[in-house]
């Protein structure tokens, strides 16, 4: 998995070539404000042909260092707050022995040494950066350090063994003798990357809370974001998309939009219209007085009491696949003495990431530049070759802070767009949607309705489950597209085969309680509106559901929650530990005053175990919430204080999630700003105990880990409040919102 | 012609009167550490000082600040050392960061005006939108630059 396949030896010819070119540009860019990614030179070129004394050379496609002794750290992963790019990078510098003030962090362009080691294809999500690349990581890390060690070995005449390193310095303890790692680059670079490098045992930097190396940038508004980004000669663009997913541009006023201040030019896109202008509020006030008229036609999905009517239907008719089965389910509800049955529903969900879609793109025949904030690198990089013609080593693209992502950074709609409108006007363009554009014409987390049924033994033993889901695919513009056949327009949908798009059941397949019998089917749901990723994926809802039925299923054992869970526990004694963990830290079992309950769930999603204790009051339709304990088992916590802000963060969205939701009518979303999307406030937000059990396991995700469990242990505290079951999402489907 | 002065320099703008005061300081003045989030002062992004008061740059027309006195987050501090800005590195607030210059500007205003804000007094005074939920350490940080 580490060693030289990933290493920049590795690196395709023309990367060379391509290098040399942005070096070029980026000494352009550098000129102006834009001092992020004007640093994003690539390794290969400035090791093998630009070096001068005071250039980085490449000890792999993660490491530089110059003669002056400055590392450079380059980070695979994009940063959008989930802060795996100062957590990736001490995972690098511990290997390395660095001083962890001395480094700089840059994002990498496309290459194929960023690819996720597991998915073969670069983008930053589903939680995993950390449980793909921290191993390796480590390895590069070390085998840099092993590459320095032996040029100091060969300048000094003397064994690799007899030297020592520390903080970027390299000792010769028999003769006194030191060298810096930056006396040493130059020679290092040169050798091959070692394959097997030993690990170091104690880490100085994993384990504690780093401060965040993007943080000081984060509060004097220099950090610059996709929106943030200025280039030479550079228009901006506002667009607007058809509101109704399917209707096409019939007119506008070309004469009105060209009388406004500032107007460039008009360009018609496939389903709406960009307006061109000096300024940004120039496109978008002219955008504003064009008298846009749309066709009659396009997608009929209607909210009108509940989920869209195909979601109800399809719930009875079928047809299902079947995704896991374990024993006999069937058989065993029909023999159980007791069955229950329960049908839960959740909506769609917007991401309104803070920073609205945006992207900047320069086109010309030459060569191709885009400065975006994704998650999505790679699949930017083919829809870039798709839409301008140019080979992929002609096209780069430079990532900027993302004001958040969400999942919704992985599509690439926004830079095909970005890309036509600069191709159009032959500028460099940067085009940002309107708040009301990103609510409107986002690729929603999809609404599911779910059927679950259970059959109980007379004493209360949980004997089968059977769930029946009806959901779209969550994968129709993320899955790894190197895994599909060719595919022509790369923003287009495309389901992979049923077999494995499991996404809309995770968490139910493989739960963590002992069931003798289990049977998981999925209709995969055909809807003409755009479905996606959105943070905490199938997991979430596929969570509010099962955990909510499992107390449901106490309620009618007649036993307590906890109690019930444990019982299902007898097999899993890393969940078990951490559910007495949560309900210890919790005061389980003691007494509340009146109106008020607490409520359990736990859950097991990417790549870990988290369980969440929700502590509540109600008055009249008011929720109170009085504190939320998380325990999380994240194998082994890398960076405890970036891990507990993406726990917090994630209990956060969850709540939220409790409170928003897209309805549709005829195909149009019904929300567009945050005066009817709202997330959570700061008045809102409940206190959040966060307790971490490392299990000493592989190191799993946390950034979506929060919100999983907490629809859940709300509800099933709101049952313990009141005796009033929530299975419909949001909670104002049952008339409740939050004090 | 509008003439305010931001951030200590005095300045003059031909831009639309009617133009909001937000972009006005991205585009004309070409200080983007203030976000555009919403467009209807509804999630604080693009907070700004006007006269020392916490305004929705996004909402408000340039003509509003004739000869006003405006600072946006790059004039908070020359060097990051604003109380409220040690407190966010401190308690290391920001996560994607992007609402956080907001945030910075609507806490420096309300500490400006109640140097020890208790907590309904924060609830009441922060309505800006955080989508990373950094909310927690945001109550901390203002609580540790109001010591």
């Amino acid at each position: 998995m580490v060693g030289r396949q990933s290493a920049s030896r590795r690196l395709a010819p023309s990367q060379s070539r391509l290098s040399r070119r942005i070096v070029l540009q980026a000494g352009i860019a550098s000129a102006g404000a834009f001092l992020l990614t004007a640093r994003l030179l690539p390794v290969e070129t400035l090791a093998a042909d630009t070096a001068t004394p005071s250039s980085p050379f490449a000890l792999t496609p993660w490491i530089r260092i110059a003669a002056d002794n400055s590392v450079t750290l380059i980070a695979s992963q994009s940063e959008m707050g989930q802060g795996t790019s100062t957590t990736l990078a001490a995972a690098l510098a511990d290997e390395l022995d660095l001083h962890w003030g001395d480094i700089k962090i840059e994002f990498a362009p496309f290459a194929e040494a960023y690819r996720d080691p597991v998915y073969k294809f670069m983008f930053t999500g589903n939680s995993q950066s950390i449980s793909s690349f921290y191993e390796l990581m480590r390895h590069m890390g070390a085998a840099s350090r092993e590459m320095l060690v032996s040029a100091a070995a060969a300048r000094l005449g003397v064994p690799a063994d007899a030297l020592t390193t520390r903080a970027g310095v390299i000792h010769h303890a028999g003769s006194g003798r030191s060298l810096t790692f930056g006396d040493l680059a130059s020679e290092a670079a040169k050798l091959p990357v070692p394959e097997n490098p030993r690990l170091s045992v104690k880490q100085s930097l994993i384990g504690h809370a780093q401060p965040r190396w993007d943080i000081p940038l984060k509060v004097d508004g220099s950090a610059v974001f996709g929106i943030d980004v200025k280039v030479p000669n550079m228009r901006l663009a506002a667009v607007r998309c058809a509101p109704r997913f399917g209707a096409r541009l019939l007119t506008y006023d070309e004469a009105a939009i060209k009388a406004k201040p500032g107007v460039v030019a008009v360009v018609e896109i496939s389903n709406g219209l960009a307006v061109v202008a000096d300024t940004y509020w120039h496109a978008r006030r002219a955008l504003d007085a064009a008298e846009l008229q749309w066709s009659d036609e396009g997608s009929t999905l209607t909210n009108t009491t509940g989920l869209p009517a195909a979601y109800y239907e399809k719930l009875e008719a079928g047809p299902f696949f079947t995704r896991k089965k374990l024993g006999d389910a069937p058989a065993a509800l029909g023999a159980a003495p007791r069955k229950l049955d329960a049908v839960y529903e959740v909506p769609f969900q917007a991401h309104a990431t803070m920073e609205p879609m945006n992207c900047t793109a320069s086109v010309t025949a030459d060569g191709c530049e885009i400065w975006a904030p994704t998650q999505g690198v790679e699949l930017s990089q083919y829809v870039a070759n798709q839409v301008t013609g140019l080979p992929l080593d002609r096209i780069v693209i430079h990532r900027t802070f993302l004001g958040g992502g969400f999942g919704r950074r992985l599509l690439a709609d926004f830079v095909k767009q970005t890309l036509i409108v600069a191709m159009a006007v032959k500028q460099p363009v940067k085009l940002i949607w309107s708040r009301e554009e990103d609510l409107t014409r986002d690729a929603y987390r999809p609404a599911m309705l779910h059927r679950i049924s259970a059959g109980l033994d007379n004493d209360g033993a949980l004997r089968a489950l059977a769930h029946r889901v009806v959901s779209p695919s969550y994968f129709l513009y993320v899955f790894p597209r190197s895994a599909l056949p060719p595919i022509k327009d790369w923003t287009d949908a495309v389901a992979p085969p049923e077999p494995y798009d499991e996404m809309a059941v995770e968490g139910l397949v493989d739960p963590p309680y002992a069931l003798p019998n289990l049977l998981v089917e999925q209709h995969r749901l055909e809807l003409d509106i755009p479905v996606s990723v959105w943070r905490s994926t199938g997991h979430g809802p596929n969570n509010f559901v099962l955990e909510s039925f499992i107390d449901e299923l106490a309620d009618a054992a007649k036993k307590d929650p906890l109690a019930f869970r444990r019982s299902l526990l007898a097999n899993n004694p890393r969940a078990l530990k951490l559910l007495e963990l949560v309900a210890a830290k919790a005061h389980w079992g003691t007494k509340l005053p009146a109106n008020s309950g607490r409520g359990i769930a736990l859950a097991s999603a990417f790549g870990g175990l988290v369980a969440e204790v929700v502590e509540l009051s109600i008055v009249g339709a008011k929720i109170k919430v009085h504190k939320i304990i998380v325990a999380v088992d994240c194998g082994k916590t890398l960076d405890p204080g970036i891990a507990a802000s993406n726990i917090a963060g994630g209990v956060v969205w969850g709540l939220s999630g409790m409170q928003t939701a897209i309805t549709f009518d005829r195909g149009r979303a019904q929300q567009s700003n945050f005066d009817g999307f709202t997330p959570l406030h700061l008045w809102e937000t409940p206190p959040v105990e966060v307790h971490f059990l490392d299990s000493g396991e592989k190191p799993g995700g946390t950034g979506e880990l929060g919100p999983v469990p907490v629809h859940a242990a709300l509800c099933n505290a709101i049952f313990a409040a009141t005796g009033k079951r929530i299975r419909s999402l949001p909670l104002s489907n049952s008339g409740l919102t939050f004090a | 012609m509008t003439s305010f002065t931001i951030n200590g320099r005095s300045v003059a703008t031909e831009a639309e009167a009617d133009t909001p005061l937000l972009w006005v300081i991205r585009e004309q003045l070409g200080l983007t550490g203030t976000k555009f989030g919403c467009g209807i002062a509804a999630c604080g992004a693009c907070t700004v000082h006007v006269d020392g008061k916490a305004v929705r740059s996004c909402s408000i027309p340039l003509a509003a600040v004739e000869g006003r006195k405006i600072t946006t987050i790059e004039g908070l501090s020359r060097d990051r050392s604003h109380p409220v800005q040690q407190a966010w590195i401190k308690e290391q607030v920001p996560q994607c960061g992007y609402c956080q210059s907001g945030m910075i500007m609507a806490v420096a205003a309300l500490l400006a005006e109640k140097p020890h804000p208790t907590d309904a007094e924060i609830d009441a005074a922060i309505t800006n939108i955080c989508r990373c939920g950094t909310y927690h350490r945001i109550r901390k940080a203002i609580h540790a630059a109001a010591v």
